[in-house]
């Protein structure tokens, strides 16, 4: 690892200024999970100058609720998210999820901002700089996308423009089953934006000087059924080859809303909006379930190596949906 | 081994007979010491974090180490500039690989790797210079400012391509066929076994690139002192000798100038059985600027430069008699060598070897090339060419089995071999309960019952195997000893053994304490090893091939004779007895016929030594020197005296695996094991090796695999995309030792290391057809595959419908 200046702020603001001050030279770190290894690995084109410190801000770890909306505070860490009752009882999805996350000792440190904002997994952008530099690909801006030619056996099967690599987040597919917004902090005040806008092509909305601030859910005001499931190759300390968050609400044996979010097959979180509607005002039965689980994956493309996710991502589908059924 | 048995063993009588009325004297197998389930000695430090590894040490002055490594798999080198990394602060000096020609590699015929390339790299990541600078971001940077200019060679990544166009691009100069070596041996009449035979079978198998997995990365430290040209190297390495031999071959050196010294060490299982780069660039960096150089690898630099478990390309054909006989395998095997040889010729004829056990067979043909090609090089890894034989020929024997429509147990119990087994190229096998083993682990995991009978996604399978324990010959031409030890006896250190073995985390310290303690009758706890030293201790091989158990073992026996002969001669006087008729047992001295006469063991030492000063003790172990034959015939077989041991080790394994057919994921449920290791000098140790062993082959069966793009470039050198299974994917293990001992070997002793590695991917595999109806011929049987394979038996069932 190199060397750079480490900064602590102790407000949301003071990092939003300080980052401005060092335009774009400078790495936002909160428990350091995913950036020191980026670091470690020094694959990106540029090094940080600066790593701002955001663990010195206070009162950033809360969950609560308040009249419209469920709130969390960026700093907030997965452990906590794991063991809240309140997201046991209300928010099941975020604590079940938060508990496929890595291991202990990572969900220790790790924090739901930082998780919503970690880097990219694929292999090629990862590949370690000592030997030959950083690799260039078209999510560093330049060159092609390595993976497409490649060994993309983890890589999108739908969704994918330029680059191709999933979205690593466990957490943004749970929140966006949630209708979750992640509130950004910038220099000209504040925005919102859904969890599923939240990334890009080739990165994530923030801006150079914008920090996560808060995510906030809106209540549900019927209770909801909800579930999430991950498809990894091993139990622990995996990233998800698929996952699935499932929100539904049924009445009198009938769905009459569901949320339907598919995880690690693409970009950014995908909602199955067409398996969403097919649910609507049916029962959810063994049919109906298949059905939908079909639906979620239509118009999915797998790259060279990677068909196997789909009939993967079929079945968690159906798993999650029937899951919340018994 | 219960507890209950080791109380008997342990607790003699004050009169030295045990609680069955047998005085110990009449039992060699009466053990004390041997057999006790004692922690291992490096175990408590380890478990705190006070274990001191290579890579914590500093000396003072220390500075570090770092290699500039190739960017293309196969590439000229035209030009390396590194006058900018000269300049940058803090850099002291920068070697390339014309500074230490001479080339190195562990089976001297072979030797073909340079420290450094030299004119030309052969795989990605291959080290072209190394620089020494004040700390390692320094050298880092510097790394960066040496420019290498290449001229891109065509990349040859797969063996057959390899040998395909060898006409057009060498990888090699000296080996015209891109081919390291290649041999065939044939013992008996194969066309006419086969032609005799009731049931032929013929398949191909392909096995995987894994690696070791080993915690701690290859780490060495040098300090050359200029005045006395003397050589001090730290190294976490697996066998010190052959290290200390290259060390001084490529810095021209005389041994007696080199001292390698081993700490801690994190593991090895064969990756740190050939020197590393880390430990010649520390070496050469130290010697140029007169300070001590650290050179501790990245994990990706662990990948790079692999040494992990040949790929092999196995045809194999199998013929039995109407009866279930083997009468003979037909073998023919293509190893991926990668770029360099290393241990690659012993590998291509273990895979020949491994053929002719753990069952008889009449007719043998083996045919095997090593192939060169631009990956990293493959070199030993636990269970060392026996890994991949033994999985496609206890899948194919399941396969037959179910030919034949009987149980591959009753196939296998068929065949199986017994104590004093000569195999037709001349191994002769001491001892087995290998039937002991089959028996022992399908009774406890009640396979007959469940074999063929579960539901669809749950299945069981069953497989054996074997290992060697030890060598019967050095990998250059020598006739010393395999290995010597030194045991001094005095009063101010008690029991000391010195030798030069690798404990690796093996644990070969702990059971070695218990084999002196046992020969001289005093505790283990009584006994201080000094090992892992080429100047302290006495010379030993190294750690691999099984080897230490029986090794040290004897060694030990024969060092005690002299200091035991004292003792009781000294004791003969001082009890009035005669010294022919003293026991050595629980630190005491006694009359085998007046029990009443005895003496502290401790007391004898203190009235010899104030006489004569220390005791001391030597012994060595050479293993019989059998020849590769055909026993028929009586002629020399070329790469036949590889395979040969003093003993070999068996096991057996059941496993049950559960395969989920939504999305394809294997889960290895339970395992039991049985194995036939001779004595247990440290059950617990054994258990430990056992389940590390089906742990380590788990991984390489489902999870494990190097992947390289189309320009040889390593894709998962992390532990993150190469994945390794954890202790969540450990399954319920029942592992037995099954009551076995080989009155050949010191104290009954053989491997356990390695045998029981061999039988865990035909068993996962077996137990993947019982529970889908799928047989698999590639390796890591993956999710993927699975799913392909229940879609494509999906469409074969409806079209036959
Ligand atoms: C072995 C391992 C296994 C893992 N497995 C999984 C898994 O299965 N599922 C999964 O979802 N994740 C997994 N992860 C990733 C892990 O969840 C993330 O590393 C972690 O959540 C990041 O949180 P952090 O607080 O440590 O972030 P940091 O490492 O501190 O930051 C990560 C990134 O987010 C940015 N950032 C942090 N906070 C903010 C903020 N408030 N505003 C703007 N930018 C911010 C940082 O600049 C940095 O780029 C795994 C990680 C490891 C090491
Ligand atoms: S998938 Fe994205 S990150 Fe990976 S190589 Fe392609 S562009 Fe780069």
């Amino acid at each position: 690892m190199r060397t750079f200046d480490h900064i602590d702020v102790y407000s949301i603001a003071e990092a939003c200024t300080t980052l401005r001050e060092y335009q774009g030279r400078a790495r936002l770190n909160a428990g350091g999970s995913d950036l020191l290894t980026v670091l470690k690995g020094d694959f990106l084109a540029d090094y940080p100058e600066a790593v701002i410190n955001l663990k010195t801000i206070s009162g950033m770890d809360y969950i609560r609720e308040d009249g419209e909306y469920l709130r969390i505070g960026t700093l907030t860490r997965l452990t906590d998210l794991v063991s809240s009752p309140l997201l046991k009882e209300k928010y099941p999805v975020l604590s079940e999820a938060a508990y496929t996350v890595a291991t202990p000792q990572i969900r220790n440190v790790a924090t739901l901002g930082g998780n919503l904002c970690q880097d990219t997994r694929c292999w090629y952008y990862r590949y370690p700089r000592s030997i030959g530099g950083p690799v260039q690909c078209l999510r560093k801006g330049s060159g092609p996308c390595l993976a497409i030619k490649g060994d993309n056996r983890y890589h999108a099967i739908m969704g994918g423009k330029k680059c191709f690599a999933v979205c690593p987040s466990d957490m943004a597919v749970a929140l966006a089953a949630l209708d979750g917004k992640v509130i950004i902090v910038g220099p000209e005040g504040e925005r919102r934006v859904e969890v599923t806008d939240f990334y890009h092509p080739t990165g994530n909305e923030l801006a150079k000087d914008e920090v996560v601030r808060e995510i906030e859910i809106p209540i549900k005001r019927t209770p909801t059924q909800q579930s999430f499931r991950k498809f990894t190759l091993r139990k622990p300390i995996d990233f998800a080859i698929v996952s699935s968050a499932t929100v539904i609400t049924v009445a009198q044996g009938i769905c009459t809303d569901a949320r339907i979010v598919l995880g690690a097959v693409a970009p950014a979180p995908v909602r199955a909006k067409a398996a969403e509607e097919l649910l609507i005002g049916k029962p959810i039965t063994e049919e109906t379930d298949t059905a939908a689980a079909e639906k979620a994956l239509v118009g999915a493309k797998p790259l060279s190596k990677n068909e196997y996710k789909i009939q993967i991502a079929k079945t968690l589908v159906k798993q999650a949906i029937l899951g919340v059924t018994d | 081994m219960a507890d209950k048995d080791l109380k008997t063993k342990w607790n003699l009588t004050p009169g030295g007979w045990n609680l069955e009325g047998v005085p110990a004297y009449q039992d060699e197998k009466r053990f004390t010491q041997v057999g006790r389930s004692v922690p291992r000695v490096d175990g408590p430090v380890k478990v705190k974090g006070e274990a001191v590894y290579t890579g914590d040490m500093i000396l003072p002055g220390m500075v570090y180490g770092k290699i500039k490594r190739s960017t293309y798999a196969h590439a000229i080198i035209k030009k390396i500039d590194y006058s900018k990394a000269l300049e940058l602060p803090g850099v002291l000096a920068v070697i390339t690989g014309e500074e230490a020609p001479n080339k190195w590699g562990i089976v001297p015929q072979a030797a073909n790797e340079t420290v450094l390339a030299i004119g030309k790299v052969r795989f990605y990541g291959e080290g072209v210079a190394a620089v020494a600078a004040v700390d390692e971001e320094t050298a880092e940077a510097a790394l960066e400012l040496i420019e290498v200019e290449y001229e891109p060679l065509p990349v040859l990544l797969d063996p057959f391509e390899s040998m395909a166009r060898a006409g057009e691009v060498l990888i090699h100069e000296d080996s015209p066929k891109n081919i390291l070596h290649e041999g065939e041996q044939v013992y008996g009449d194969i066309d006419k076994a086969f032609a005799e035979c009731e049931y032929v079978l013929e398949r191909e198998f392909h096995t995987n690139y894994p690696q070791h997995g080993f915690l701690e990365p290859q780490t060495a430290l040098a300090s050359y002192d200029p005045q006395s040209g003397q050589m001090h190297l730290w190294a976490s390495t697996q066998i010190p000798h052959y290290l200390h031999r290259q060390l001084s071959i490529v810095l021209e050196i005389p041994m007696n100038k080199i001292r390698v010294t081993l700490p801690a060490i994190g593991g090895g299982f064969g990756g740190k059985g050939e020197a590393s780069i880390a430990e010649f660039v520390a070496s050469l960096l130290s010697r140029k600027i007169g300070r001590p150089v650290s050179v501790t690898f990245e994990r990706n630099e662990v990948f790079f430069t692999n040494k992990g478990r040949h790929p092999c390309h196995m045809k194999v054909k199998m013929g039995l008699d109407k009866e279930g006989y083997i009468k003979a395998i037909d073998f023919d095997n293509t190893l991926d060598k990668g770029a360099y040889s290393g241990w690659g010729m012993v590998v291509l004829f273990y895979t020949a070897s491994m053929l002719h056990l753990p069952y008889e067979v009449p007719n043998v043909r083996f045919r095997g090339r090593s192939v060169y090609t631009n990956k990293p090089s493959t070199g030993a890894m636990r269970g060392l060419g026996g890994v991949q034989p033994r999985w496609a020929l206890e899948c194919i024997m399941d396969e037959l089995a179910e030919v034949m429509g009987i149980s591959p147990y009753e196939l296998k119990m068929k065949n199986a071999i017994e104590s004093s087994h000569t195999c037709i190229n001349n191994m002769f096998v001491p001892h087995s309960e290998y039937k002991k083993c089959l028996e022992t682990a399908v009774e406890k995991s009640g396979f007959l019952e469940k074999h063929g009978k579960l539901p669809f996604g749950k299945g069981i399978g069953i497989a054996g195997g074997y290992y060697i324990s030890g060598t019967a010959y050095t990998l250059y031409q020598n006739y010393k000893p395999h290995t010597s030890v030194m045991i001094r006896v005095d009063t101010e250190a008690g029991v000391t053994l010195m030798c030069a073995a690798a404990d690796i985390g093996q644990g070969c310290n702990t059971v070695m304490a218990q084999m002196v303690a046992e020969e001289l009758g005093v505790h283990y706890e009584d006994v201080h090893v000094q090992s892992g030293d080429t100047e302290i201790g006495a010379f030993d091989l190294g750690s691999f091939a099984s080897r230490l158990t029986y090794a040290s073992g004897a060694a030990i026996k024969m060092a005690c004779v002299e200091i035991n002969q004292k003792i009781k001669e000294t004791a003969a006087g001082m009890l009035g007895v005669r010294a022919d008729q003293l026991v050595l047992k629980n630190r005491e001295v006694y009359s085998m016929y007046e029990t009443k006469k005895r003496i502290p063991w401790e007391k004898v030492v203190e009235a010899y030594t104030s006489i004569n000063g220390s005791l001391v003790g030597l012994g060595n172990f050479s293993p019989p020197r059998r020849k590769g034959i055909d026993i028929v015939t009586g002629n020399r077989v070329q790469g036949a005296n590889i395979g040969h041991s003093p003993t070999f080790g068996f096991s057996a394994q059941v496993h049950e695996v559960e395969v989920d057919v939504e999305t394809g994921r294997i889960y290895v449920k339970k395992v039991t094991e049985a194995g036939d290791c001779g004595t247990p000098v440290n059950p617990m140790s054994v258990d430990g090796q056992v389940e590390g062993s089906i742990m380590f082959n788990l991984g390489a069966c489902l999870y494990e695999d190097q992947k390289l793009d189309a320009n040889g470039k390593h894709l998962n050198p992390n532990f993150h995309d190469y994945k390794t299974p954890t202790t969540m994917e450990m399954p319920e293990m029942d592992t037995n030792i099954v009551e076995s001992y080989d009155h050949t070997a010191p104290f009954g002793v053989k491997e356990t290391g390695e045998g029981a590695v061999q039988p865990t991917f035909p068993a996962i595999t077996n137990a993947i057809y019982d529970a889908i109806g799928v047989r698999f011929y590639n390796l890591p049987i993956t999710p993927e595959m699975v799913l392909k394979a229940l879609k494509e038996k999906k469409a074969v069932e409806a079209s036959s419908k």
